[in-house]
């Protein structure tokens, strides 16, 4: 496919933004509109532009497929052990421990990462001709 | 026994699937399997240590985070909810054995495999509807994936049409659920039940968006609910069990559609709405008429046995439908047996294909003397669904028709499937008992009988494989030993539910008690219930006379049993004739499309509106 | 009442894309655009109660239903994740079949199985 020079020089500027505006959402998401989910997705949105305006060679450069997977598989984990944490400080599963809005804050920004990563695998599996996954 | 433990039974497949996952990202990690295996220990265990409260009639509740009732996420654990996890643990080790025999899995399968399990807890345990919607979803996402799994393109065709049936339903319950919420401003099961007695009253006016009137709201939750448990319509069960891997159809056909059937119980139950009992009682035996004549004409062993779980569910629905007490435990039981046994037969039935590579029954039979042990379990399996005695099939069987005594129309169209499913079985069994034939073509007499042990002795003979089978592309070269131990258990509770019936109904009637259904009173089958612990009641029914009070001294089902057997077999003599040959491939050319598949929802859900406003 | 009316419509037209699309694409978007609506329905019922976001900083009471949001967001990830097993089964379908087309893809089971 051939770029046009405005694709090249706006998705290269531009993801950068959306991808500060994604970890924005995420870690404000306690105290205005936003969240976890919300936030990954705009996360995922980021590098999707670096995916289908530069091709993909450009972004394994910049964040490699292996720390994605990572990132997605341990993020489940983590979302697991922050309920546990409630549960074994004995308030029960995902109770807020600390103050209030610690908890949600940690889990929002686990979510995010977890949802950010998520999103960008599937669309790469798709767009690329490889197979589903969640 | 404490209730805020009943969250590990969500936590515990969830954290599970997640050590699996590890094993995706590291594969050198080998954890996926005894990940599994370990889910399935600590579960069973946690299940134990709440039995002895739930016999009592405890009922154990909790909310996530420490929040007030209502305001935070409720989970409940009372003696349906402990019967269906206990179902779903006992068909989820031989599932899991099967697949470790079968090997190729990797740690994906694990991880949806624990995800489904997972799931269906939570379905069971769900205090309000949204939990409920959640739940459900995420056993749909996996059921979905675990049936295009193979990626073969039956599977893939078969998973999206389930999907996207599954979906659409899904989006009438979140109508259904916001009719709810709009009004009352709560979620929970409670609230449902004030909502719906006030709403229910036939005094109420219709207002002006008449749409909004309660049994709408109804229609809507239990039709998308419905869905999954294939009630309305049925169409996506056969293929989607029919083409998913062997351990999963055997998963699927045994404990999801169950499960999903007991949150539609519950919610009946709670909200004591009789216009959908009508509903399911009629629904339920069209449906099990309907399921036998597909499954007889059928060639493909899968697909038939997917049919038979289509018609057996079917017996469900009317046995709860009919709302007597005897009718109500025989569903339950019912819902046990089937998974017991449907389980078995489709991992025996896979096994089969497995080895040979073939699934029609025009091109292979007669496998008796390859797999001789399995021709036992096979047919233990089919006894059981035959309603033969001492099986388990009996029992319920039995139940259900002695709870149907009022209803003769819905009698005798299930004694008619009845009839049907010995027929069906009887060809089905041509797998094994018939002339050996493989690709089509008659072995006879080049097969060699296999070593005494089965268990253990790998598939390929060393030098004396005959022709046409050592040149066969798909033997199998493994040793199957835990698929067989998977199967045995099986088999072993096939029996043991129909040898210890006396004792399954007291105990099911028993952990009924929780909920609103008046217990069976006791002297049905002749012996006076032990009140009280469990150990008592068990030793009571191992006595042998209680046994044969059971089984052999209740005269009008065993005649009825004979009866069915001897009307089978003659059926089945007429579909193997020239004429039923035609007949079976005439009724093979009809078919639903997708299209009207998705219209048959809709038009089910106006159904069962126009019944629930009917109710009296 | 307009925007009743407006979901509606929305919802009728979403329903009527999927039972009657030929293409097995357009009817995972009709799919899609049906639980949009029943989002948008949920959300706009709760947005009636109060003009504010429903975060709780300072003495804000005047907020909207939270409830509906919570609910729509799970909603919304649950779409997702199905629009997406749903897109990656017709791919291996398009594979396997050659086609999107629902006749084409029935008529060559049909073939295959006689």
């Amino acid at each position: 496919m051939k770029k046009t020079n405005i694709l090249d020089v706006v998705s290269r500027k531009l993801s950068p933004f959306i991808l500060l505006f994604g970890v924005y959402l995420v870690t404000f998401g306690h105290i205005s509109p936003g969240g976890g989910f919300q936030g990954g997705v705009a996360l995922a949105s980021g590098l999707l532009l670096i995916l289908l305006a530069q091709g993909p060679a450009v972004l394994k450069r910049t964040f490699s497929l292996e720390g994605i997977s990572l990132v997605e598989v341990f993020g489940y984990g983590l979302f697991l052990l922050a309920g546990l944490a409630g549960f074994l400080w004995g308030v029960g599963f995902l109770s807020p421990i600390l103050l209030p809005p610690r908890t949600i804050f940690i889990l929002n920004i686990v979510i995010g990462a977890k949802v950010g990563a998520g999103i960008t695998l599937i669309c790469w599996h798709l767009f690329l001709e490889g197979e589903d996954s969640e | 026994m404490t209730s805020d433990a009943i969250l590990l039974f969500t936590v515990i497949p969830l954290f599970s699937s997640f050590v699996a996952l590890i094993e995706k990202a590291i594969p050198s990690l080998k954890v996926a399997k005894p990940a599994s295996l370990a889910s399935f220990f600590l579960s069973v265990l946690l299940l134990g240590l709440y039995g002895g409260g739930i016999y009592e009639g405890a009922v154990y509740s909790k909310v996530v985070g420490g929040w007030p009732r209502g305001i935070g996420i409720g989970q409940e654990l009372d003696g349906i909810a402990w019967v269906a996890l206990a179902l779903v643990y006992l068909i989820y080790l031989p599932v899991l054995l099967y697949s470790f025999s079968e090997g190729g899995y990797d740690s994906r399968y694990y991880f949806f495999l624990l995800l489904l399990q997972g799931g269906m807890a939570g379905i069971v345990l769900a205090y309000d509807v949204f939990n409920l919607f959640v739940f459900l979803e995420i056993t749909g996402i996996a059921a979905y994936v675990l049936i295009g799994y193979q990626k073969k393109d039956r599977a893939l065709f078969a998973g999206f049409k389930y999907l996207m049936l599954s979906s659409l339903g899904i989006t009438l319950f979140l109508i259904g659920v916001f009719l709810f919420y709009r009004d009352t401003g709560s979620l929970t099961y409670t609230e449902l039940r004030t909502w719906v007695q006030e709403g229910m009253v036939p005094s109420k006016p219709i207002t002006a968006l008449a749409w909004i009137s309660t049994p709408f709201a109804l229609a809507t939750l239990l039709a998308g609910i419905g869905v999954r448990t294939a009630f309305l319509p049925y169409t996506w069960l056969p293929d989607a069990h029919g083409f998913a891997p062997h351990p999963i159809s055997a998963s699927l056909s045994g404990v999801v559609i169950k499960v999903s059937f007991l949150v539609v119980w519950k919610l009946i139950v709670l909200l004591e709405l009789s216009g959908a009992r009508q509903f399911l009682l009629w629904m339920g035996s069209a449906i099990a008429l309907i399921g036998v004549l597909r499954a007889l004409t059928q060639t493909d062993v899968k697909v038939l046995l997917a049919w038979h779980s289509v018609s057996q569910m079917g017996y469900i629905f009317a046995g709860f439908g009919a709302g007597t007490e005897t009718a109500t435990v025989g569903a339950l039981y019912h819902m046990v047996s089937h998974a017991f046994f449907k389980a078995l037969l489709f991992l025996s039935v896979g096994t089969v294909i497995l080895f040979t590579g073939e699934r029609s029954l025009k091109r292979v039979a007669g496998m008796r003397r390859m797999f001789p042990y399995l021709t036992v379990l096979f047919a233990v399996g089919a006894l059981s669904i035959m309603g033969v005695p001492p099986f388990v099939g009996y029992v319920s069987k039995s139940l259900i028709f002695d709870g149907l005594q009022d209803y003769p129309i819905p009698y005798w169209l299930l004694f008619a499937a009845s009839v049907g499913t010995v027929a069906s079985f009887t060809k089905l069994s041509l797998l094994f008992r018939g002339s050996p034939m493989l690709e089509g073509k008659s072995t006879e007499g080049s097969v060699r009988p296999r070593g005494s042990s089965q268990k253990g002795s790998s598939m390929v003979e060393s030098t004396e494989t005959t022709s046409g089978l050592d040149t066969h592309p798909a033997l199998h070269s493994r040793p199957f030993r835990s698929g067989y131990l998977g199967m045995s258990l099986l088999a072993l509770f096939c029996v043991l539910g129909g040898l210890l019936g006396t004792y399954g109904i007291q105990f099911f009637s028993t952990i009924l008690r929780g909920t609103s259904i008046p217990v069976v009173p006791a002297t049905l089958y002749g012996s006076a219930p032990p009140n009280g612990s469990i150990a008592p009641a068990f030793q009571e029914s191992l006595k042998l006379t209680n046994m044969a009070a059971f089984l052999w001294l209740n005269g009008k089902e065993y005649l009825k049993t004979i009866a069915t057997l001897l009307l089978g077999y003659g059926v089945y003599r007429f579909i193997v004739s020239k004429r039923g040959k035609e007949l079976q491939a005439w009724a093979n050319r009809l078919r639903i499309s997708f299209d009207n598949q998705l219209g048959l929802l809709l038009a089910g859900v106006l159904l069962l509106l126009v019944f629930l406003t009917l109710q009296s | 009442m307009i925007a009743l009316l407006l979901i509606a419509l929305l919802f009728l037209v979403s329903l009527v894309g999927i039972i009657l699309s030929k293409n097995l694409i357009r009817k995972v978007m009709a799919l899609n655009m049906l639980n949009s609506a029943v989002i948008i329905l949920f959300i706009f019922f709760g947005s009636l109660k109060g003009t504010h976001a429903p975060i709780l900083v300072g003495d804000e009471t005047d907020i909207v239903d939270p409830v509906p949001q919570a609910l729509m967001l799970t909603a919304i990830v649950v779409g997702i994740c199905v629009t997406a097993l749903a897109l990656g089964f017709i791919y291996k379908l398009y594979e396997r079949y050659g086609t999107t087309e629902l006749q084409e893809i029935e008529q060559q089971v049909h073939r295959n199985d006689q």
